[in-house]
């Protein structure tokens, strides 16, 4: 019989994570607590690249791409099951596609800036059909919430394979950071002990919006 | 906590968080992200660890980030990449590989019982999920994995025994 341990005792750190960490640790620099995904998503891209290239070749199909509106793109392998992510969007204001200006909510995209404002709630989304102009594959821009509390979602689904990629901000109803910061809370208030919190689930604009459009999410 | 506890408790238990990290996520990066975020998380200074519970507490942290994670934009529907761990023969890949067929909610339960030794109300504990659902995802897992071996053996009791 295979082991189950015997293989996960090959699983470890590598030796220059573990210094890179406890560097980090001893200076107590947390301001190097951020995800490093951008870089991930750059180095997986890369590498897809590569093997698109051999494989299309062989399989005698193109890579199927979709450019975020927001940035990134998705690269899709037909007939590997393979599917790759350039880093996406970048948390900054400026290049969200969807921004509350003036107690307003606005969509841009496509050279059109829409006031969406009265279009959308938290139940309520406003979705916005885009086709890459690259590639011509067809995406969705989502949006949903109030200008106090909105967010928003690029979704593609490629038909060739029914691969779906996102790239937004707030679509969820918890975060990382709010994961964290209510463990934080919790052990505050109970001196130590803290439960596990919900990971959380779409926000009811985005599940409505997936609904409709009949997505398999 | 003083930076030297951090590394102490780095030292202990950050290869424990990376394979719990590893084995629900299936990429080494993105295990080393959540490993980093996890320890850098408690660098903060604002957690207190109860003593003896500090491992769990650590591993709790990671599943909640790998759930996270798992949701996210970057992983999602990412391809297997990772041929960064060269296992020592080609028996140990064909485990692992049938390990990674399963749900990521099924390989946590597997590794924290297999590898971690943890019983399933601890387990259920660390993942915030009732025992009922971990004997579940149990029972699941040992009949997926069953199926995906192609010696029909599964995985063996803890003891090492089948």
């Amino acid at each position: 019989m295979r082991d189950y341990r015997r293989v996960m005792e090959q699983v470890r750190l590598s030796d220059e994570k573990k210094e890179e960490i406890l560097t980090m640790l001893e200076n107590q620099n947390t301001n190097t607590k951020k995800y490093r995904m951008p870089k991930v998503g750059k180095v997986v891209l890369a590498a897809a690249l590569a093997v698109g290239c051999v494989l299309s070749i062989a399989a005698g199909l193109p890579a199927q791409v979709y450019n975020f509106m927001s940035g990134g793109s998705m690269t899709v392998l037909p007939g590997t099951n393979e599917v790759y992510l350039e880093a996406g969007f970048t948390g900054a204001e400026e290049d969200a596609p969807v921004r509350a200006e003036n107690d307003r909510l606005w969509l841009a995209a496509d050279g059109q800036k829409l006031d969406i404002t009265d279009q959308v709630d938290e139940n309520t989304p406003y979705i916005h059909e885009h086709t890459d102009p690259a590639t011509g594959n067809k995406g969705y821009l989502i949006a949903g919430g109030t200008p106090e509390d909105f967010g928003w979602v690029e979704i593609v689904q490629f038909e060739i394979d029914g691969s779906i990629a996102m790239s937004g901000n707030n679509y969820d109803t918890v975060s990382i950071a709010e994961l964290y910061e209510a463990q934080k809370a919790q052990k505050e208030a109970n001196g130590g002990t803290f439960e596990m919190v919900d990971p959380g689930s779409h926000r009811p604009w985005l599940q409505a919006a997936i609904d409709q459009l009949g997505l398999d999410i | 906590m003083d930076a030297e506890h951090l590394a102490e408790l780095f030292r202990r238990y950050g290869d424990d968080v990376f394979r719990l990290a590893y084995s629900y996520l299936g990429h080494r990066a993105d295990a080393e992200d959540v490993c980093q975020s996890v320890f850098l998380r408690l660098a903060e200074g604002k957690t207190t660890l109860l003593p003896g519970r500090e491992k769990a507490w650590l591993l709790t942290c990671a599943a909640n980030a790998c759930k996270s994670q798992l949701r996210s934009f970057w992983c999602r529907n990412v391809g297997e990449l990772d041929e960064s761990l060269p296992f020592r023969d080609g028996s140990d890949r064909e485990v692992w590989q049938a390990v990674m067929t399963l749900p990521p909610k099924y390989r946590a339960v597997i590794h924290l019982y297999y590898w971690e030794g943890y019983a399933q109300g601890e387990i259920g504990d660390i993942l915030h999920i009732s025992r009922t659902a971990v004997q579940t995802r149990m029972q699941r897992a040992r009949a997926m994995l069953k199926k995906e071996l192609s010696d029909n053996e599964g995985l063996p009791a803890r003891d090492g025994t089948s």
